[in-house]
Protein backbone atom coordinates (compact mmCIF):
# COMPACT_ATOMS: atom_id res chain seq x y z
CA UNK A 1 0.00 0.00 0.00
CA UNK A 2 1.14 4.00 -0.77
CA UNK A 3 2.32 5.76 2.22
CA UNK A 4 2.90 9.36 0.17
CA UNK A 5 6.53 10.03 0.11
CA UNK A 6 7.31 14.03 0.33
CA UNK A 7 8.68 15.35 -2.71
CA UNK A 8 12.52 16.36 -2.36
CA UNK A 9 12.87 20.29 -2.03
CA UNK A 10 9.23 20.65 -1.38
CA UNK A 11 8.49 24.20 0.17
CA UNK A 12 5.17 26.17 0.21
CA UNK A 13 6.20 29.65 -1.87
CA UNK A 14 2.93 30.77 -0.61
CA UNK A 15 1.05 29.14 2.13
CA UNK A 16 -1.12 26.37 0.61
CA UNK A 17 -1.43 28.11 -2.83
CA UNK A 18 1.73 27.65 -4.30
CA UNK A 19 4.30 24.96 -3.94
CA UNK A 20 7.56 24.28 -5.54
CA UNK A 21 9.61 20.56 -5.59
CA UNK A 22 12.23 18.69 -7.70
CA UNK A 23 10.95 16.38 -10.52
CA UNK A 24 8.88 13.90 -8.72
CA UNK A 25 10.18 10.50 -8.88
CA UNK A 26 13.81 12.01 -9.62
CA UNK A 27 15.44 12.87 -12.41
CA UNK A 28 17.92 11.20 -14.79
CA UNK A 29 18.81 7.87 -14.41
CA UNK A 30 17.77 8.00 -10.42
CA UNK A 31 13.94 8.82 -11.74
CA UNK A 32 11.91 5.38 -10.02
CA UNK A 33 8.34 4.99 -10.76
CA UNK A 34 7.42 3.54 -7.40
CA UNK A 35 8.77 6.82 -5.80
CA UNK A 36 7.06 9.00 -8.32
CA UNK A 37 3.52 7.25 -7.68
CA UNK A 38 4.61 7.61 -3.62
CA UNK A 39 5.35 11.24 -4.53
CA UNK A 40 2.20 12.07 -6.52
CA UNK A 41 -0.17 10.58 -3.52
CA UNK A 42 1.52 12.70 -0.78
CA UNK A 43 1.14 15.28 -3.00
CA UNK A 44 -2.31 15.26 -3.58
CA UNK A 45 -3.23 13.66 0.47
CA UNK A 46 -0.84 15.68 2.46
CA UNK A 47 -0.23 18.94 0.58
CA UNK A 48 -4.10 19.17 -1.00
CA UNK A 49 -2.19 19.75 -4.85
CA UNK A 50 -4.55 20.11 -7.44
CA UNK A 51 -2.21 21.56 -10.28
CA UNK A 52 1.22 20.72 -11.54
CA UNK A 53 3.05 23.14 -13.42
CA UNK A 54 6.20 21.57 -15.56
CA UNK A 55 8.99 23.52 -16.46
CA UNK A 56 10.91 20.19 -18.22
CA UNK A 57 11.74 20.07 -21.70
CA UNK A 58 9.68 17.30 -22.08
CA UNK A 59 6.42 15.95 -20.89
CA UNK A 60 7.69 13.49 -18.51
CA UNK A 61 5.40 12.29 -15.87
CA UNK A 62 2.46 14.42 -17.42
CA UNK A 63 -0.06 11.28 -18.12
CA UNK A 64 0.64 10.26 -14.44
CA UNK A 65 0.11 13.40 -12.36
CA UNK A 66 -3.57 13.49 -15.32
CA UNK A 67 -4.40 9.77 -14.12
CA UNK A 68 -3.77 11.05 -10.69
CA UNK A 69 -6.72 13.30 -11.14
CA UNK A 70 -4.71 16.31 -11.67
CA UNK A 71 -4.33 19.47 -13.74
CA UNK A 72 -1.52 19.71 -15.67
CA UNK A 73 0.43 22.58 -17.40
CA UNK A 74 3.43 22.57 -18.98
CA UNK A 75 6.20 25.36 -20.43
CA UNK A 76 9.75 24.43 -21.54
CA UNK A 77 12.05 26.63 -20.29
CA UNK A 78 15.10 27.18 -22.15
CA UNK A 79 18.22 26.94 -19.79
CA UNK A 80 18.92 30.90 -21.10
CA UNK A 81 15.16 32.17 -19.95
CA UNK A 82 14.70 35.41 -21.51
CA UNK A 83 12.75 38.16 -19.33
CA UNK A 84 9.80 37.33 -22.49
CA UNK A 85 9.84 33.68 -21.18
CA UNK A 86 9.53 34.57 -17.38
CA UNK A 87 5.94 36.59 -18.35
CA UNK A 88 5.01 33.39 -19.77
CA UNK A 89 5.54 31.60 -17.04
CA UNK A 90 3.78 34.60 -14.67
CA UNK A 91 0.75 34.17 -16.48
CA UNK A 92 0.53 30.36 -16.50
CA UNK A 93 0.90 30.82 -12.65
CA UNK A 94 -1.79 33.41 -12.57
CA UNK A 95 -3.86 30.74 -14.79
CA UNK A 96 -3.42 28.08 -12.55
CA UNK A 97 -4.14 30.19 -9.77
CA UNK A 98 -7.01 31.97 -10.56
CA UNK A 99 -9.45 28.97 -9.21
CA UNK A 100 -9.21 29.98 -5.13
CA UNK A 101 -9.09 26.65 -4.35
CA UNK A 102 -6.39 25.69 -6.51
CA UNK A 103 -3.52 24.20 -4.81
CA UNK A 104 -0.45 24.54 -7.31
CA UNK A 105 3.20 22.83 -7.38
CA UNK A 106 5.90 23.88 -10.07
CA UNK A 107 9.06 22.02 -10.62
CA UNK A 108 11.70 21.80 -12.86
CA UNK A 109 14.36 19.00 -12.62
CA UNK A 110 15.79 20.62 -9.37
CA UNK A 111 15.24 24.12 -7.82
CA UNK A 112 18.22 25.82 -9.49
CA UNK A 113 18.75 29.70 -9.93
CA UNK A 114 16.25 30.42 -12.89
CA UNK A 115 13.43 28.68 -11.02
CA UNK A 116 14.24 30.51 -7.92
CA UNK A 117 14.13 33.87 -9.57
CA UNK A 118 11.33 32.73 -11.57
CA UNK A 119 9.16 32.12 -7.78
CA UNK A 120 10.55 35.34 -6.57
CA UNK A 121 9.76 37.21 -9.57
CA UNK A 122 5.76 35.76 -9.57
CA UNK A 123 6.03 37.39 -6.00
CA UNK A 124 6.57 40.85 -7.66
CA UNK A 125 4.17 39.88 -10.67
CA UNK A 126 1.30 38.89 -8.64
CA UNK A 127 1.30 42.11 -6.41
CA UNK A 128 2.48 40.07 -3.31
CA UNK A 129 5.29 42.11 -3.27
CA UNK A 130 6.23 45.72 -4.41
CA UNK A 131 9.77 45.35 -4.65
CA UNK A 132 12.54 43.47 -6.19
CA UNK A 133 15.15 43.46 -3.20
CA UNK A 134 12.46 42.11 -0.57
CA UNK A 135 11.66 39.31 -3.39
CA UNK A 136 15.15 38.33 -3.30
CA UNK A 137 15.40 38.15 0.25
CA UNK A 138 11.64 36.76 0.38
CA UNK A 139 12.36 34.13 -1.83
CA UNK A 140 16.04 33.43 -0.50
CA UNK A 141 14.49 32.63 3.31
CA UNK A 142 11.79 30.41 1.47
CA UNK A 143 14.16 28.41 -0.66
CA UNK A 144 16.95 28.05 1.79
CA UNK A 145 19.32 29.42 -0.93
CA UNK A 146 21.20 32.32 -1.92
CA UNK A 147 19.63 33.89 -5.16
CA UNK A 148 22.18 34.35 -7.71
CA UNK A 149 22.36 36.90 -11.18
CA UNK A 150 20.49 34.91 -13.57
CA UNK A 151 17.78 34.71 -10.88
CA UNK A 152 18.33 38.17 -9.73
CA UNK A 153 17.73 39.07 -13.34
CA UNK A 154 14.36 37.28 -13.62
CA UNK A 155 12.74 39.80 -11.32
CA UNK A 156 10.53 42.27 -12.80
CA UNK A 157 10.31 45.94 -11.90
CA UNK A 158 6.97 46.09 -9.64
CA UNK A 159 4.22 48.09 -11.32
CA UNK A 160 4.27 52.04 -10.66
CA UNK A 161 2.29 53.11 -7.80
CA UNK B 1 14.53 33.90 15.80
CA UNK B 2 12.38 35.98 13.92
CA UNK B 3 10.92 39.53 13.58
CA UNK B 4 6.71 40.25 14.43
CA UNK B 5 4.10 42.92 13.63
CA UNK B 6 1.85 43.03 15.91
CA UNK B 7 -1.96 44.23 15.43
CA UNK B 8 -4.37 44.20 18.51
CA UNK B 9 -7.85 45.12 19.11
CA UNK B 10 -8.95 45.09 15.21
CA UNK B 11 -12.69 45.96 16.17
CA UNK B 12 -14.87 44.50 13.08
CA UNK B 13 -18.94 45.02 13.56
CA UNK B 14 -19.78 41.31 11.69
CA UNK B 15 -22.82 39.35 11.13
CA UNK B 16 -21.90 35.64 11.76
CA UNK B 17 -24.79 33.37 11.58
CA UNK B 18 -25.70 30.86 14.31
CA UNK B 19 -28.12 33.18 15.39
CA UNK B 20 -30.72 35.01 13.55
CA UNK B 21 -30.26 37.97 16.11
CA UNK B 22 -26.65 38.32 15.18
CA UNK B 23 -26.95 37.88 11.52
CA UNK B 24 -29.61 40.57 11.36
CA UNK B 25 -27.94 42.85 13.62
CA UNK B 26 -24.33 41.96 13.83
CA UNK B 27 -21.91 42.28 16.78
CA UNK B 28 -18.95 43.14 17.71
CA UNK B 29 -15.32 41.47 17.14
CA UNK B 30 -11.91 42.22 17.95
CA UNK B 31 -9.57 40.39 16.36
CA UNK B 32 -5.48 40.08 17.21
CA UNK B 33 -3.11 39.31 14.69
CA UNK B 34 0.52 38.61 15.02
CA UNK B 35 2.91 38.15 12.22
CA UNK B 36 6.22 36.12 12.50
CA UNK B 37 8.34 37.09 9.50
CA UNK B 38 11.78 36.08 8.01
CA UNK B 39 13.18 39.19 9.04
CA UNK B 40 12.70 43.24 9.15
CA UNK B 41 16.21 43.94 8.58
CA UNK B 42 15.80 45.46 5.32
CA UNK B 43 13.05 47.94 6.29
CA UNK B 44 14.91 49.05 9.59
CA UNK B 45 17.91 49.60 7.34
CA UNK B 46 16.40 51.12 4.05
CA UNK B 47 13.66 52.99 6.09
CA UNK B 48 11.40 52.03 3.01
CA UNK B 49 7.67 50.94 3.38
CA UNK B 50 7.97 48.18 0.54
CA UNK B 51 10.44 46.02 2.61
CA UNK B 52 8.13 45.68 5.46
CA UNK B 53 4.64 44.20 5.79
CA UNK B 54 2.12 47.28 5.19
CA UNK B 55 0.42 46.66 8.85
CA UNK B 56 -2.15 49.06 7.48
CA UNK B 57 -2.71 47.31 4.37
CA UNK B 58 -3.13 44.17 6.50
CA UNK B 59 -5.66 45.74 8.79
CA UNK B 60 -8.40 46.74 5.93
CA UNK B 61 -8.09 42.81 4.82
CA UNK B 62 -8.33 41.30 7.82
CA UNK B 63 -11.41 44.13 8.86
CA UNK B 64 -12.83 43.79 5.27
CA UNK B 65 -12.64 39.55 5.74
CA UNK B 66 -13.93 39.17 8.50
CA UNK B 67 -17.06 41.99 8.01
CA UNK B 68 -17.87 39.87 4.38
CA UNK B 69 -17.78 36.68 5.10
CA UNK B 70 -20.35 34.27 6.70
CA UNK B 71 -19.43 32.02 9.61
CA UNK B 72 -21.19 30.50 12.85
CA UNK B 73 -17.70 29.95 14.85
CA UNK B 74 -14.99 32.48 15.96
CA UNK B 75 -12.68 29.46 15.37
CA UNK B 76 -13.67 29.58 11.67
CA UNK B 77 -12.89 33.58 11.65
CA UNK B 78 -9.96 32.83 13.12
CA UNK B 79 -8.63 30.04 10.81
CA UNK B 80 -9.61 32.20 7.30
CA UNK B 81 -7.37 34.89 8.82
CA UNK B 82 -4.75 32.91 9.47
CA UNK B 83 -5.01 31.36 6.30
CA UNK B 84 -4.81 35.29 4.33
CA UNK B 85 -2.23 36.52 6.79
CA UNK B 86 0.07 33.29 5.81
CA UNK B 87 -0.96 33.81 1.86
CA UNK B 88 2.12 36.92 2.53
CA UNK B 89 5.21 35.22 1.55
CA UNK B 90 6.66 37.36 4.24
CA UNK B 91 5.12 35.46 6.70
CA UNK B 92 6.71 32.97 8.40
CA UNK B 93 3.77 32.43 11.70
CA UNK B 94 1.02 34.06 12.24
CA UNK B 95 -1.03 34.00 16.09
CA UNK B 96 -4.69 35.13 15.69
CA UNK B 97 -7.00 35.76 18.32
CA UNK B 98 -10.78 36.37 17.64
CA UNK B 99 -12.90 37.98 20.69
CA UNK B 100 -16.44 37.84 21.25
CA UNK B 101 -17.24 40.43 24.17
CA UNK B 102 -20.87 40.60 23.46
CA UNK B 103 -20.67 36.95 23.73
CA UNK B 104 -24.93 36.07 24.79
CA UNK B 105 -23.71 33.61 27.84
CA UNK B 106 -26.03 32.61 31.08
CA UNK B 107 -23.61 33.62 33.41
CA UNK B 108 -21.24 36.99 33.35
CA UNK B 109 -18.12 37.11 31.40
CA UNK B 110 -16.06 39.54 30.22
CA UNK B 111 -14.65 38.31 26.68
CA UNK B 112 -14.56 34.67 24.91
CA UNK B 113 -12.03 34.78 22.46
CA UNK B 114 -9.94 32.09 20.31
CA UNK B 115 -6.85 31.78 19.66
CA UNK B 116 -5.31 29.96 16.70
CA UNK B 117 -1.49 29.62 15.54
CA UNK B 118 -0.74 28.52 12.06
CA UNK B 119 3.26 28.54 10.20
CA UNK B 120 3.40 27.81 6.66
Amino acid sequence: MLTGLKPRGFTWVIASRLAVSERIGGNGFQHRRVRREEEITWLKNEAGVTSVISLLPANQNLSAYRDAGLQTHQMVVAPKITSEDAGRVFGLLDEALADPTAVVLVHREIIDDTLAGLLGGYLIASGRLNDRVLAAAVIQEILGRPLGPEGRALLPEPPEG
Amino acid sequence: MTDQITLRGLRVHAQPGDLPVEAEEGRLFVVDVTASLWSLDNAAQTDELAHTLDYASLAKRVHDLVASERWNLIERVAYRVAQMVLEDPQVLEVEVTVHRPEARLDVAVDDVSVTLSRAR
